[in-house]
């Protein structure tokens, strides 16, 4: 069997050997991205240590066999808060790129399709959101709910499903001329059956290239959040209100900051470097 | 001027892994118009592919020569085949819409293009041909945009940008195929003024055998990446030899307001490298003989070659 | 009821835009079409033809006046109360089938309303590809796995596995080789003789027109300016633009 599926390479043309080789690429970066969550995941319960657990004896000690990445400033073991505050990390932006993705490609889908006032009022609405600096209007917001995980999702959320908004809308308007969507309206379908059926399956696909890519950027935002103190309240773990904490002790004890910021820097890299990958095979397979 | 502005010889050339054209040879003479026809998946345009040369179109002669007006040009390098292009080869391609850029002026387009062939641009003679081929506002339509006007016009525009360059040979690949059938005409007309009035060779690609028995002197009619009849256009259509050429002929709408006669399938796609007869699928006249018969053009009267006479004098 | 026409526009008139932008397409246009005929339009691009289908259609809405089934009025009505009467076939037949289903899935849509069961479809399906000379595996393909003609025979039958009472070809065969256009035309012919098919076919091609409707018009600027049987237009045009077009014509010499 494994003989069969073998690929020889020999046989294949530049560009399909350029597929193939970019599939594999993307395929690996997919299992590492899902390790990744998966560790996330399950890695709270396996700290070596208590992760909020005080220790007055080891304030601020160097990485160690014991604690390796060194403890904090009230003595916490860095490594196992940074395994904590993955899951916070991780979890937090997929979770707020899945319900942006929800409800922008629906109010995008739906503009698009229907057009006339409906579309009018909801693209001035965007016009509005994206014309305020993102992370400066996510500031406003947090500041105004006041600081906690769920609220920094709110903010930033405001503004994020706009994007997803205008690609399925003007992806819409593209489909809904195409000779098959009048083909379907002939053969009696209702409205809700086109958009399900043939509108969404022919656009989901640069929808989801454009929310890999935008994984990156929202785990950031949320970082960011909370590194000005609007994010998860402490003693809760978070990358970003790590390095805010550490900031202080940034000379005595470097590693407080350089873990967490590591693993923002990892896991936003991983994901854009994913996003990019699906995005070229994407294009690839259009061609 | 050499005897033949083009001459292909034993052309066999290949798309990827597929042989899509094997062994076509035939010559353009100075002032001739050759049509190439077959369906689409035949081969034909790949021959214009092959004689273009450019590496990103796909095409690989594998064995066989091209020659232009004298010179070899199976494989010349980049530059030189740029140089060539243009200069020497004119091309009009099928896509009315693509082959000028919608939002510049075609006076710009018109400089761009002779600049990047080391031509000078002179107005005056751009409107001097203009006037030659009829267009209408001669005068002003260098200031227009190609979105303003129709398919049909820019595919003349196309055509006004080749003949300012002058080539010695001119490609047409499906010209008029997506043209209305009033455009269809003009178009047709000004190839063949310019084969009249500037002596012009034109290699003309179609699947219509109509649109080639107004402007063609020659025809060569392709199936399965081999020329399977070729010839004196009048003596093909009056008495057309290879069962295939028949079809063709019997599919297009007629005087006599018949309805025209379909053929079934299509042609192999992967350039069918099997023994015997290639059409032999699709033949409504195939016969046991055909299965080993070997491709052979052979001259049924002067000018006028066939690789095959099966089931003639059966009528169609 | 022989007396009644199956279609009947009255006065149609269709335009874009509002005020100073308005762009007329279609200025108060009428035809009628008897039960069993097939009705030629003849017209360059940008004439208004292919609006024209889609107002009977009711993909469209009107802008000025009526359209009869059967000489009961129908006009404003929306798609899915007329698609047991029409049926339209496109000219780019690939792009008429949506690319993420197999022709079997999007035939099935079109039997939704009408078949009892999923087996009752199927059997349907694989009928009417087998009348359009078409072997039924092809059917599990996607559209973009056929040949132009195989698609377009594709959508002939998608169009009638319903039964429909009218078909609204427009340019079916004009993206197609000669071969194939001739093989459609043929089946169609075949089809009409079997059920008796009526039909709008609308084309830029004359010639092909004369040798398979029973009427055409010849239609420019959104008016019909000329109408009558081939051997009138073909013979004796009367219209100087029929003339034009009659003129255009490659008829192989």
């Amino acid at each position: 069997m494994a003989a069969k599926n073998k690929i020889d390479k020999s046989k294949l043309t530049k560009k399909q050997l350029k597929k193939y080789k970019l599939q594999r690429k993307t395929i690996i970066l997919a299992v590492i991205v899902g390790l990744l969550m998966l560790l996330s995941l399950v890695a709270p319960y396996f700290t070596p240590c208590d992760p909020y657990a005080t220790d007055p004896l080891n304030l601020k000690a160097a990485p160690s066999a014991a604690h390796i990445f060194g403890t904090d400033y009230l003595g916490r073991d860095v490594f196992s808060r940074v395994l904590v505050g993955a899951r916070t990390s991780v979890f937090a932006t997929l979770l707020l790129v899945i319900i942006s993705f929800i409800i922008g490609s629906t109010i995008g889908i739906i503009c698009g399709y229907y057009g006339g006032i409906v579309d009018n009022v909801l693209m001035r609405i965007t016009d509005i959101l994206l014309s305020l600096p993102q992370l400066v209007l996510a500031i406003a917001i947090a500041g105004i709910l006041g600081g906690s995980l769920v609220n920094a999702l709110i903010a930033i959320g405001i503004t994020s499903w706009t994007s997803y908004a205008r690609l399925a809308r003007s992806h819409t308007m593209r489909i809904k001329q195409l000779p098959y969507i009048d083909s379907v309206r002939m053969t009696g379908c209702g409205d809700v059956h086109i958009l399900l059926k043939h509108v969404f399956p022919n656009l989901i696909g640069s929808m989801l290239v454009n929310a890999t890519l935008e994984i990156g950027t929202t785990m950031l935002s949320i970082a960011g959040l909370s590194f000005l103190g609007l994010g998860v309240a402490p003693p809760a773990a978070e990358w970003g209100s790590m390095v805010s904490e550490g900031r202080a002790y940034l000379q005595l004890a470097p590693w407080t900051v350089f873990a967490p910021a590591a693993s923002i820097l990892v896991a936003v890299m991983l994901f854009n470097y994913f996003g990019e990958c699906v995005c070229d095979l994407a294009n690839m397979n259009e061609v | 001027m050499a005897e033949n502005i083009l001459e292909i010889n034993n052309l066999t050339v290949t798309y990827g892994q597929f042989k899509i054209i094997t062994e076509v040879s035939f010559k353009v003479k100075p002032g001739e118009i050759v049509c190439i026809a077959g369906e689409s998946g035949c081969g034909k345009s790949t021959l214009i592919k092959a004689v273009l040369g450019l590496k990103q179109l796909g095409a690989q002669v594998q064995e066989g020569s091209i020659i232009l007006d004298g010179r070899d040009i199976t494989r010349l390098g980049v530059e030189e085949r740029r140089q060539i292009l243009g200069t020497q080869i004119g091309y009009v391609p099928q896509n009315t819409r693509g082959s000028f850029n919608n939002i510049r002026s075609y006076e710009i387009q018109y400089k761009e293009t002779m600049n990047c062939h080391g031509l000078p641009f002179v107005k005056a003679d751009a409107v001097d041909v203009f006037k030659r081929l009829n267009f209408p506002d001669a005068e002003d339509i260098l200031s227009y945009q190609p979105w303003e006007m129709s398919g049909g016009m820019n595919q003349r525009m196309a055509i006004g940008l080749a003949v300012l360059q002058k080539p010695k040979l001119m490609l047409a690949d499906e010209a008029t195929s997506v043209l209305d059938v009033t455009s269809q005409k003009e178009v047709i007309e000004e190839l063949a003024q310019l084969r009249d009035e500037l002596g012009w060779s034109i290699l003309f690609i179609t699947h219509n055998l109509g649109v080639a028995s107004h402007i063609a002197d020659k025809l060569g009619v392709m199936y399965a990446g081999r020329m399977v009849e070729y010839g004196s256009i009048k003596k093909i259509i009056n008495n057309p030899i290879h069962p295939y050429t028949r079809a063709l002929l019997a599919a297009i709408p007629g005087k006599d307001r018949k309805m025209p006669v379909g053929l079934e399938g299509r042609p192999p796609l992967d350039g069918a490298e099997w023994e015997g007869c290639n059409f032999m699928p699709r033949c409504k006249y195939a016969c046991n003989e055909c299965k080993t018969r070997k491709y052979n053009l052979v001259e049924v009267e002067p000018d006028h070659f066939a690789s095959c006479s099966e089931g003639m004098g059966e009528g169609l | 009821m022989m007396d009644t026409p199956i279609l009947e526009v009255k006065n149609v008139a269709k335009s874009y835009g509002k005020g100073k932008k308005e762009h007329k397409v279609l200025t108060d246009l009428s035809i009628s079409l008897r039960e069993g005929e097939v009705l030629g339009i003849i017209g360059e691009s940008g004439c208004g033809k292919s609006v024209l289908l889609n107002l009977i259609a009711c993909l469209e809405p009107l802008t000025k006046g009526q359209l009869f089934f059967k000489g009961e009025e129908y006009t404003g009505k929306k798609p899915k109360d007329v698609c047991r009467w029409f049926q339209i076939i496109f000219q780019d037949s690939e792009a008429a089938f949506d690319p993420k289903m197999t022709i079997r899935q999007s035939m099935h849509e079109n039997l939704k309303l009408l078949a009892e069961n999923q087996d009752d479809a199927d059997k349907r399906i694989e009928a009417m590809i087998q009348i359009m000379g078409l072997a039924p595996e092809l059917a599990d393909r996607y559209p973009r796995q056929l040949s132009g003609g195989q698609v377009q025979r594709m959508a002939i039958a998608r169009s009638l596995v319903t039964e429909p009472n009218l078909i609204l070809c427009d340019e079916i065969t004009s993206a197609l080789d000669v071969s194939a256009q001739a093989t459609i035309l043929q089946y169609l012919q075949q089809l009409r003789e079997m059920r008796g098919l009526t039909m709008i076919f609308v084309s830029h091609d004359m010639a092909l027109c004369s040798t398979f409707c029973d009427r055409m018009a010849i239609m420019k600027d959104g008016e019909i300016v000329e109408i009558g049987t081939p051997e009138q237009i073909m013979d004796h045009p009367q219209h100087d633009y029929t003339k034009l077009l009659l003129d255009a014509v490659l008829y192989v010499k």
